[in-house]
């Protein structure tokens, strides 16, 4: 009896568990890998080091292709500023209703990040750490608790933008500046580098999974 | 139809599970604590380029307030990253179990179920 009632208790498990993995082999937590995002931003980061390369050597001579003004330099702004677009768009739709974090968690995040830099920028000479240091923390606290539409979406869709938003920010530099100088273009390309080289990696720790 | 209950046995099946879920854990977790750690230390270090040139004087206000405003779109980058790479690990962790699951129920019924 007690035999039975074991075997048909296992047979039941077998049943539930059959229902369960049938059409869920595997379960998936976050977007899928997407192949053009990952080719794509390697392209726009190779085209943006190769840019600011060649925006340092012309702003060293002197030359008027130097120029945010410039017809080419305009060009490469646009054409770029298109491709990260659809790229965007393209990872908003892996996952349209998916959501990354609670924006507070940014702003959480951002104050452990200034409370780790505070040793290095420590090491500056005179007072000057101390000053960027309080004006650090009063332009995290102008920022406010959340980080805005940037922080929306799925995972990959907030690098995506996030990309986007440091592409502004070195064409902002740009036309402020006139020119890119060497060390102005690399100190502003980091930013871009940094962001684009983030949204590859998680393209390639999706592509592993 | 014959079934072979002791492969769903739970004091056999669990121990698998167990492993399974922590093998797959471990190359997981080594890759998110090395991520972690490359990306707060690229901050760390565009943060200290950010005060070198405000206290150099290359850097006005405005430069300064847009460079931190740069530093923090990357670190909300950085974030959805380690993010994305803790659901990936939990995603190899319960798959990995499903696979033994899977194996234990195929045994137990003579025949490969899916």
């Amino acid at each position: 009896m007690q035999g039975t009632k074991r075997i048909a208790m296992s047979l039941l498990g077998a049943i539930v568990l059959s229902g369960f993995l049938t059409g869920c082999l595997t379960v998936q937590l976050t977007e899928p890998y997407d192949e053009t995002i990952e080719t794509e931003l390697v392209q726009y980061q190779k085209d943006t080091a190769a840019f600011v390369a060649r925006m340092a050597g012309e702003s060293e001579a002197g030359t008027e292709k130097a120029k945010f003004t410039a017809p080419d330099v305009r060009a490469f702004y646009a054409t770029q500023r298109v491709v990260l677009a659809r790229l965007a768009d393209r990872a908003q739709m892996l996952d349209p209703e998916g959501s990354c974090l609670p924006s507070n968690v940014f702003a959480r995040s951002m104050r452990a990040m200034l409370n780790t830099a505070t040793t290095q920028i420590a090491t500056l000479n005179g007072d000057g750490g101390s000053v960027v240091l309080t004006r650090l923390e009063s332009e995290l606290s102008a920022l406010g608790d959340g980080s805005g539409p940037i922080a929306d979406g799925n995972c990959t869709f907030v690098m995506l933008k996030v990309v986007q938003a440091n592409h502004e920010l070195l064409a902002w530099q740009h036309e402020k500046k006139g020119v890119l100088t060497p060390a102005n273009g690399a100190r502003w390309f980091a930013l871009v580098d940094d962001a684009a080289r983030i949204a590859i990696k998680n393209e390639l720790i999706k592509k592993n999974r | 139809m014959s079934v072979n209950v002791e492969a769903l046995n739970v004091n056999t099946l669990f121990p698998q599970m167990v492993e399974a879920g922590k093998s797959a854990a471990g190359a997981g977790w080594d890759e998110i604590r090395t991520t972690v750690r490359i990306e707060l230390k690229v901050l760390a270090k565009r943060l200290k380029e950010l005060a070198k040139a405000v206290a150099s004087g290359e850097f006005d206000e405005e430069d300064a307030r847009m460079y931190f405003i740069g530093i923090r779109n990357n670190t909300i980058a950085a974030i959805a990253l380690v993010t994305n790479a803790v659901h990936i690990a939990a995603e190899k962790i319960i798959n990995a179990v499903l696979d033994v699951i899977k194996q234990a129920v195929n045994t137990a019924l003579g025949f490969s179920l899916y």
